[in-house]
């Protein structure tokens, strides 16, 4: 980590696992796509005898879900929780689209339970590149080689990037696989 | 777009001792700081002799990129806290230049200055020409956040840069006062934010508070947000020891923190001050610190502030000046 | 620093119930009263019969209106003596210091819609917030709950604020308001937050019942208006550097004892929410009745604008 940022204070995200909540009454679960801890959350919330929607990637695709989840929470109810489960692409991006809707931290619970891959936001052109494996990677919009910062948007859902040799072209540090 | 004397005589230099670190350095902002000469300080908007220069500045960064700044929806009414903080403060502090005269619910405001004239009713958007955060951004020269007091925390939901260092607004909007900090190193193992974040809460309207921050830019150039980074990132590798006279400028921030009444959000000023290394060896005082400073520097903020690549040229370089001045002084 | 105060006149002294009084304040020269958000607090430095006492009391008018601030007070005969004093010994006419606004119970502005629920004297904040959010336009119902009719206090200024909003009940234990909210709080479109201001029991049941229908804390808020119910015993303090012994009398708080004796500890909100009092303590157990201070630091410090001496002797690191 550069230069003794303790990650507890960085804006990047913080997962966990996901555990039903009872104390909703109402219960959204997204998950691209299906897996043993979506699964067990199902079934908790089944034996509680709650209401619960699924979304998931199986059936539809991505831009789809986070569609459909936006029309959701549009016409949702206080008392709603949200559980995402997916890649980390997958969560941030759905995680965008809940706070977007006026979804609050604790009504939302995130677990990344795939490719650790990441959103980054090039803050040249401002595109959003997906499934970034690597420290150092190219913009899909602008082409830019970006380095991934420690710094994470949530209204974006992305990590922040820059152009890694904008101070001396062709001076690149060498790409670590970090996000596998 | 040089410093007059009578600049220099007012530079916030941000230095009282020979080391450097971060602390939760805020005071009353009421008063004039001394800086060994003129002093500094005593008002929340500087107007001062770049104020047309840096206006029309704003005004084609605006143009090229909107998104410089943004008013998130619920921000509308400190927005308008914003139009009445700045047109009293400015009409109070300026009385040659601007003026603002409230009748019947009605504000006339005159800037002679810009050669404006604008008739206006607070919180009727219609009496503006633009959203009223914006229209009044375009005649001050600090960039302004705004943090909205929601539960126990500060978030960054609108706000303007265009004479930014090194950050990116599109990007850290809608964060909270302890996210937005979350890249700078050492200050939170400090207690410095816990403690400024406390503090801010408690913030209350009338009782404005200040801090500086500081940090270097190679050319006199205002605009070096995260977005343009690709066109003043160069100047840090192309500096040469010959030109760091001229070309490199100390950058100093003078921040404001004050409570906006009306809509209970914390305003933040940033107002950003340029001095070259030239000028700033006309006052011995100021760069013979200067030097010891960035001689003992920590490596990590040396490389965050974004130093590494010249600091220890430039020290070289204030240590030769240094010393003609000491021996001309003798 | 320290907190510059206001002098302002009672233009008006108006009867709203049999226990709660307004006051209309008025600015002494003309120049207009500061202006304030929804929620603000004013700290009235009320005449007493030895003493001024510093009580806080909401703002119960327009945030637009700045040639007058209402304040509501309820007398409480056996509460601390500052609504007795504002009852018995402010007299229409007279010049009071106010210390300026200060808000701990602004309305989440990022909220879409909100559900306000009142009880007796703590519907006061609820008249600003009415005036703010029917001005920017987000939607909000009002519920108000009093003893019986002839306890309703201010409903022509919240019915001028908030036509089609309002909704009363007439309650002495709170079943009827808790009847209507119940169908309320199960249907708001996400987006909505919840205030709540009233007696201790009826604010517990409120929040119990939004809990039970699947409210989380963050869209929660409350405002204990009410001053602490449990007794209020003297109790003596030793200072650790001097030894000195400063007795607190029943009808005083610690802060005020303190400062009696010349010893200034800084404040804001004098109702142990904000931090700004907290004093180290270097022995004894205090009754902590603040809001503010972390459990891990109940061994290591107080609040003195509320906490009191649980077990003695308490010695203050001062
Ligand atoms: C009130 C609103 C404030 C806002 C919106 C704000 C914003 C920021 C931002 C955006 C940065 C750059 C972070 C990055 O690298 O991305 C920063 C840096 C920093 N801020 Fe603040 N800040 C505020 C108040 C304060 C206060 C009260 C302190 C008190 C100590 C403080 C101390 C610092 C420090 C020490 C840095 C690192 C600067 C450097 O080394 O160049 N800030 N701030
Ligand atoms: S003065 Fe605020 S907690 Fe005591």
């Amino acid at each position: 980590m550069p230069y003794g940022v303790s990650m507890e204070h960085t804006t990047l995200p913080k997962d966990g696992s996901l555990t039903f909540d009872p104390s909703g009454v109402r219960h959204v679960v997204v998950a691209g796509p299906l897996g043993p801890e979506v699964e067990q959350l199902l079934a908790d919330a089944r034996s509680a005898g709650r209401d619960v929607t699924l979304l998931h990637t199986g059936t539809a695709g991505t831009a789809a879900v986070l569609d459909k989840l936006g029309t959701l929470l549009a016409e949702a109810q206080v008392g709603v929780r949200v559980y995402l489960a997916g890649d980390d692409g997958f969560v941030r991006a759905t995680a965008a689209v809940a706070h977007a809707a006026g979804i609050l931290d604790d009504e939302l619970q995130t677990a990344v339970t795939a490719s650790a891959a990441r959103r980054v936001w090039c803050s040249h052109c401002r595109t959003v590149t997906e499934d970034v494996t690597t420290t150092v990677a190219p913009c899909a919009g602008c082409g830019r080689t970006l380095e991934v910062f420690h710094h994470f948007s949530r209204r974006h859902g992305a990590y922040l990037g820059f152009q890694a040799d904008a101070e001396a072209p062709g001076e690149l540090p060498e790409p670590e696989v970090a996000w596998p | 777009m040089a410093n007059s004397p009578d600049a220099i005589a007012h530079f916030p230099f941000p230095f009282d001792q020979d080391t450097y670190m971060y602390s939760t350095n805020v005071e009353p902002a009421d008063q004039v700081r001394d800086n060994g000469m003129a002093g500094w300080g005593g008002r929340v908007y500087d107007v001062c002799e770049h104020y047309r220069d840096e206006i029309a500045l704003r005004n084609e960064i605006l143009a090229r990129d909107p998104l410089r700044c943004q008013v998130l929806p619920h921000m509308r009414e400190a927005a308008w806290d914003v139009v009445e903080h700045a047109t009293t403060s400015m009409a109070t502090d300026y009385p040659d230049w601007f003026s603002r005269e409230e009748r019947g619910g009605e504000v006339r405001w005159t800037n002679r200055l810009l050669d404006l004239e604008q008739v206006f009713t607070p919180g009727v958007e219609d009496t503006l020409p633009e959203e009223p955060f914006h229209w009044m951004m375009r005649q001050v020269q600090e960039d302004i956040e705004l943090l909205d007091h929601r539960g126990d925390a500060l978030y960054v939901d609108a706000g303007i840069l265009t004479f930014g260092a090194d950050w990116s607004l599109d990007f850290d909007l809608g964060m909270s006062f302890l996210e937005i900090h979350g890249p700078v190193p050492r200050a939170h193992e400090l207690g410095v934010f816990q403690r400024a974040h406390t503090f801010l809460l408690g913030l209350r309207a009338g009782q404005n508070f200040r801090r500086t921050n500081w940090t270097m830019t190679v050319g006199r150039r205002l605009d070096t947000v995260t977005e343009v980074y690709p066109e003043w990132g160069p100047d840090r590798a192309s500096l040469t020891y010959d030109e760091i006279g001229p070309r490199l400028h100390l950058r100093v921030e003078v921040q404001h923190f004050v409570r906006l009444p009306r809509s209970n959000a914390v305003m933040f000023p940033i107002r950003t001050y340029l001095i070259s290394l030239d000028e700033l060896c006309t006052v011995p005082a100021w760069s013979m610190r200067l030097e010891r400073v960035l001689a003992s520097l920590p490596d990590d903020l040396t490389d965050y502030k974004g130093l590494a690549r010249y600091r220890d040229m430039t020290v070289q370089w204030l240590a030769e000046r240094n010393a003609t001045l000491g021996a001309t002084a003798a | 620093m320290a907190v510059t105060t206001i002098k302002v006149r009672v233009a008006e002294i108006t009867e709203l119930t049999p226990e709660i009084r307004a006051f209309d304040l008025v600015p002494l020269n003309g120049t207009p009263l500061p202006p304030f958000s929804p929620g603000s607090h004013v700290v009235v430095h009320v005449p007493g019969e030895d003493r001024v006492r510093k009580n806080p009391y909401s703002l119960a008018s327009s945030p637009w209106e700045q040639d007058r601030y209402r304040i509501a007070v309820r007398r409480i005969d056996e509460g601390r003596g500052g609504s007795v004093g504002m009852h018995e010994r402010v007299r229409w006419g007279d010049v009071i210091e106010i210390e300026p606004p200060h808000n701990l119970f602004a309305p989440d502005r990022a909220a879409t819609r909100h559900v306000l629920v009142a009880g007796g004297i703590g519907v006061t904040p609820f008249v600003a917030y009415a005036h703010a959010l029917a001005r920017d336009g987000v939607p909000f119902e009002l519920h108000y709950a009093f003893r019986g009719p002839e306890h309703a206090a201010l409903l022509d200024d919240l019915a001028a604020a908030s036509p089609g909003a309002l909704s009363t009940y007439v309650d002495d234990d709170g079943t009827a308001v808790l009847a209507g909210l119940r169908e309320r709080l199960a249907g708001q479109p996400l987006g909505t937050h919840l205030s709540v201001c009233g007696p201790a029991p009826m604010m517990d049941a409120v929040l119990g019942l939004a809990r039970e229908l699947g409210w989380p804390e963050s869209r929660l808020h409350l405002e204990r208006f009410a001053l602490d119910e449990a007794p209020r015993l003297p109790f003596s303090v030793r200072l650790a550097s001097t030894d000195e012994v400063i007795e607190v009398p029943a009808e005083l708080t610690l802060l005020e004892a303190l400062e009696d004796r010349g010893i200034e500890i800084p404040y804001l909100c004098r109702q142990g929410i904000c931090g700004e009092c907290r004093t180290p303590i270097v022995d004894g157990t205090p009754d902590h009745r603040d809001i503010f201070l972390p459990a891990e630091e109940h061994g290591s410090a107080l609040m003195p604008c509320v906490s009191r001496c649980a077990r003695g002797p308490l010695v203050l690191d001062l």
